[in-house]
């Protein structure tokens, strides 16, 4: 190989570093906002003086907080939900279908992530407050799945196109209807690609803030929001574990998908016998 | 060609029956209206370049594709109106196309959990069929962790397992390794034997259509040029098209010089006097007619060969050792190239060295002769 590791001498020394210093650069706000939500400084002190749990207390028993997180998860959940059950039929209709105009409608259906956000979030406010669904779970829903369907239409589309039609067919020959091999062969073998569309629309809207802001009402506010807000108040370190709480399960989902794949994999099967 | 008639199975009889037809996609004809009767237990072979036509007409037996006009008919009766899930046919993809999310037990038993069989008749028949294809102690893998011939395996035994009426097989082999592809085809053809159904087999490869089929249907251009044994397509080829696509031969165009009573004499340049062949119907002197020689019928010999036989003096060109045979590229005096191959030059010591003067001749009824033919047809055996 041209740039082979052992062939670069003293220079691998260099890579090393930067290495080192890339992922130091992406991992220590992390860090930082984690080890912070155990401290016992109520001003942020670092290193911290002693170690507590008295800010995760406050998280869960202060009534705005545990609100604010139960939102998070009953918006993404919906999200989720819709993401999934809008894009797998959209995502059916640009691979399979034959119709004037497909490609444009599947690459409209990526627009969403190269529009500027605050773009998105104005139109959206401006929609909502026309149709009286400003600061609503509606709302908060709309918005989120118009950031989370692209990434299930993806994810979808990719899965489908890497699979093989003449599966389906060899379904049907086999006796089966066209559901039966829709919901039996294509959809089951499509899965880890709904799946993984699923994921990342929990997560988009998990962590989103911006259309959060101009969707939220006093009543009805998502985790982001919240800190978002309590920043602007005064800096507690609620804010630092409620951080640490949304990496947590951030983590706890990709590992969770990652431990799936592993388990999925094919093991070396070594050549014909 | 009587032969290839008294072949074809009556109507009555008839397990599959294709009655004129055809499949055209706007102007460009996939199908000519072709007529094909195939028999009970018969294991036939469309045989045939790609673009050929005979995988669509696989996709119509199936049901995945309707013809333009015609009729198909399975056990005398039409199908036309049935889809593919409702015509009782078994059906083996060039790519495995095995369920990825389902093991093997599953992809074999899933034709007959749709038929809704009962648990107990679904396990001892998965069981039987896996036992077929010798695949039992792999029931519990998935697909992904069997190789490229053992996913085959379980495509067939998957199309085996409901007994359906009728097995079509779409170039299964042709994604396998040579050695792994042979010991398949040895596969399919016991299986054949022994589970007695009717098989339609697509395959380009023309040594696997003789390995397998009782008869070949050879496709170009949307017809079926030809249809017979393996035997009847390589010594009595009814046109160039034929002749070219099975066996690797040598070509001459030539015009006629003589005719005698059921010879005609070739004027080929380089034979002092002129070669003899079989006298095709209706042939006058001066006519440009096409011959064929196999290579396997040429015979190399170091001086003047006996009467009777076509002869040439030429000199050897290429001799490269095959292992069963040696195969030689001889070119005559007037720069004619001939195929020659031989068995009993594969010692070292009996072997003509490049560069070599020799004589080759052939009897006159190994010459086959055509009146008409497609230039393609002889470039594809140069090429």
């Amino acid at each position: 190989m041209l740039l082979d590791l052992k062939a670069m001498g003293r220079f691998r020394y260099a890579l090393y570093g930067a290495n080192l210093l890339v992922g130091l650069f992406l991992l220590l706000p992390i860090v930082f906002i984690i080890l912070l939500s155990f401290g016992s400084s109520p001003w942020l002190a670092f290193p911290p003086p002693e170690w507590t749990l008295r800010w995760y207390r406050q998280l869960f028993n202060e009534p705005s907080w545990f609100e604010a997180i139960v939102n998070s998860f009953q918006i993404g959940i919906a999200v989720t939900v819709m993401s999934v059950l809008l894009g797998v039929p959209a995502s059916f209709a640009v691979v399979r279908g034959r119709f004037p105009g497909r490609d444009a409608l599947a690459a409209l259906f990526t627009t969403p992530l190269i529009v500027p956000l605050i773009i998105i979030g104005i139109g959206l406010y401006g929609a909502s407050l026309r149709y009286g669904l400003s600061g609503t779970f509606t709302a908060f829903v709309f918005s989120h799945l118009v950031l989370a369907l692209p990434f299930s239409v993806i994810c979808t589309t990719n899965a489908l196109r890497s699979f093989d039609q003449n599966i389906e067919k060899a379904a049907i020959v086999c006796g089966a209807t066209r559901s039966q091999a829709l919901w039996r062969v294509t959809l089951p073998a499509i899965m880890p690609g709904i799946g993984a569309g699923a994921l990342f629309s929990f997560l988009i809207s998990w962590d989103e803030v911006v259309l959060a802001i101009f969707m939220s009402s006093p009543s009805l506010q998502t985790l982001p929001v919240k800190m978002w807000s309590a920043l602007r108040l005064d800096l507690s370190p609620v804010i630092a574990a409620a951080a640490a709480l949304m990496v947590a399960l951030t983590l706890v989902l990709l590992l969770a998908a990652a431990l799936i794949q592993w388990f999925r994999r094919p093991p070396d099967t070594s050549a014909d016998k | 060609m009587s032969e290839a008639v008294q072949r074809q199975p009556d109507h009555a009889e008839a397990m599959l029956e294709l009655d004129g037809v055809s499949r055209h996609f706007g102007d460009f004809v996939a199908v000519a209206e072709t007529d094909l009767q195939i028999g009970h237990g018969e294991f036939l072979t469309l045989l045939g370049p790609s673009g050929s036509g005979k995988s669509t007409t696989l996709y119509m037996i199936a049901g995945f594709d309707s013809p333009t006009s015609g009729d198909i008919r399975i056990d005398g009766q039409s199908v036309l109106g049935l889809t593919p899930n409702r015509r009782n046919v078994g059906m083996v993809f060039q790519r495995y196309s095995l369920f990825p999310h389902m093991n093997v037990r599953e992809n074999v038993g899933f034709p007959l959990s749709v038929r809704k069989y009962p648990k107990s008749d679904i396990n001892d028949r998965v069981e039987r069929t896996l036992k077929l294809v010798q695949l039992e102690e792999f029931a519990h893998r998935k697909p992904s962790e069997l190789s490229g011939g053992q996913q085959q395996r379980v495509a067939l035994a998957r199309a085996l397992s409901y007994e359906p009426r009728l097995l079509l097989m779409d170039e299964p082999l042709s994604a396998l390794d040579r050695k792994l592809r042979e010991d398949l085809q040895q596969e399919i053809r016991s299986l054949h034997d022994r589970v007695d159904t009717t098989i339609v087999y697509v395959t380009h490869d023309q040594e696997e259509a003789l390995r397998l089929s009782d008869r070949i249907a050879v496709f170009n251009h949307g017809h079926i040029v030809q249809i017979g044994s393996g035997e009847d397509l390589y010594h009595r080829p009814q046109d160039s098209f034929v002749a070219s696509f099975i066996g690797a031969s040598t070509f001459i165009v030539a015009p006629v010089k003589g005719l005698e009573d059921d010879v005609a004499v070739l004027d080929v340049a380089g034979s002092e006097h002129g070669i003899r062949v079989p006298r095709p119907e209706g042939v006058q002197v001066k006519d440009e007619v096409l011959m064929m020689i196999r290579p396997e019928r040429v015979r190399l010999c170091a001086c003047v060969p006996a009467e009777g036989n076509n002869a040439m003096r030429a000199t050897v060109r290429e001799a490269v050792f095959l292992g069963d045979n040696v195969t030689y590229v001889v070119e005559t005096r007037s720069g004619i190239e001939i195929r020659v191959k031989s068995i009993f030059h594969i010692d070292s010591d009996h072997r003509f060295s490049e560069g070599t003067e020799c004589w080759i001749a052939w009897d006159i009824n190994d010459t086959h002769v055509f009146r008409d033919w497609d230039p393609d047809d002889i470039e594809r055996q140069l090429a």
